[in-house]
């Protein structure tokens, strides 16, 4: 069983309150997952995207 | 965290990961277009998530100007492929689900191709691979009027 853990920001360097939605994983087998979400933080709705890891401390 | 490149609305984005080469695949929903409206979109990116390319718009204008969204992809590590699927809009009052294939490496493989059509309301498409070699199936779930069906992906097309 995975340990639960505490729930972590993924990103926090969007602009200003900008509003995620829609996030999307996908395991990597180089180890981590890939992550995508829409993010409003520009004047238009964007899909950002960028490795989420699982080692400790990872962001 | 990369940020993809318009001035568009980019909407519900997907991923796949292919192990063999490390590539992922990701797929969203674009307004870009004003002519064919809301379109789906792929970007290949490398095993450390780099762009491989530039951002390709999955289907023509000879697929229909309808909107396209709400896209889901998996790879089939078996056939090396990529299935994608969605909600599409192209034919009025109905919401169908699509689905059309992409080689490892980016490339159509026929055009879309429908899951479930004809009158209905259907939303929340899903796909996963089942891994099996002796059986190379993919499953497809939706939503339809408000009740879930399933669908069979042999080899990415419906049995």
């Amino acid at each position: 069983m995975l340990p639960a853990g505490a729930a972590i920001s993924v990103d926090a360097s969007g602009v200003g309150d900008s509003r995620r939605t829609n996030p999307a994983l996908s395991c990597l087998s180089a180890g981590g997952f890939a992550v995508a979400w829409s993010d409003n933080a520009l004047a238009h709705e964007t899909v950002r995207y960028g490795r989420i890891g699982v080692e400790a401390g990872a962001p | 965290m990369s940020l993809l490149s318009t001035t568009s609305d980019q909407r519900h984005p997907a991923l796949a990961h292919d192990a063999a080469s490390g590539e992922t695949l990701l797929a969203w929903d674009d307004d870009r277009d004003a002519v064919l409206g809301r379109e789906l979109y792929v970007q290949r990116l490398s095993a450390s998530l780099a762009p491989i390319g530039t951002e390709t718009a999955l289907l023509t204008a000879a697929d229909g100007t309808g909107d396209q969204d709400h896209p889901r992809v998996v790879f089939n590590a078996i056939a090396r492929e990529y299935v994608l699927t969605w909600i599409d809009w192209s034919t009025p009052r109905r919401r169908e689900v699509f689905a059309a294939r992409r080689t490892s490496s980016g490339a159509a493989i026929g055009g879309k191709f429908a899951v479930a059509g004809g009158m209905g309301e259907r939303a929340g498409a899903a796909i996963a691979h089942a891994g099996d070699p002796a059986t190379n199936h993919s499953l497809l779930l939706w939503s339809e009027n408000g009740k879930l069906f399933r669908r069979v992906l042999d080899s990415g097309y419906p049995q």
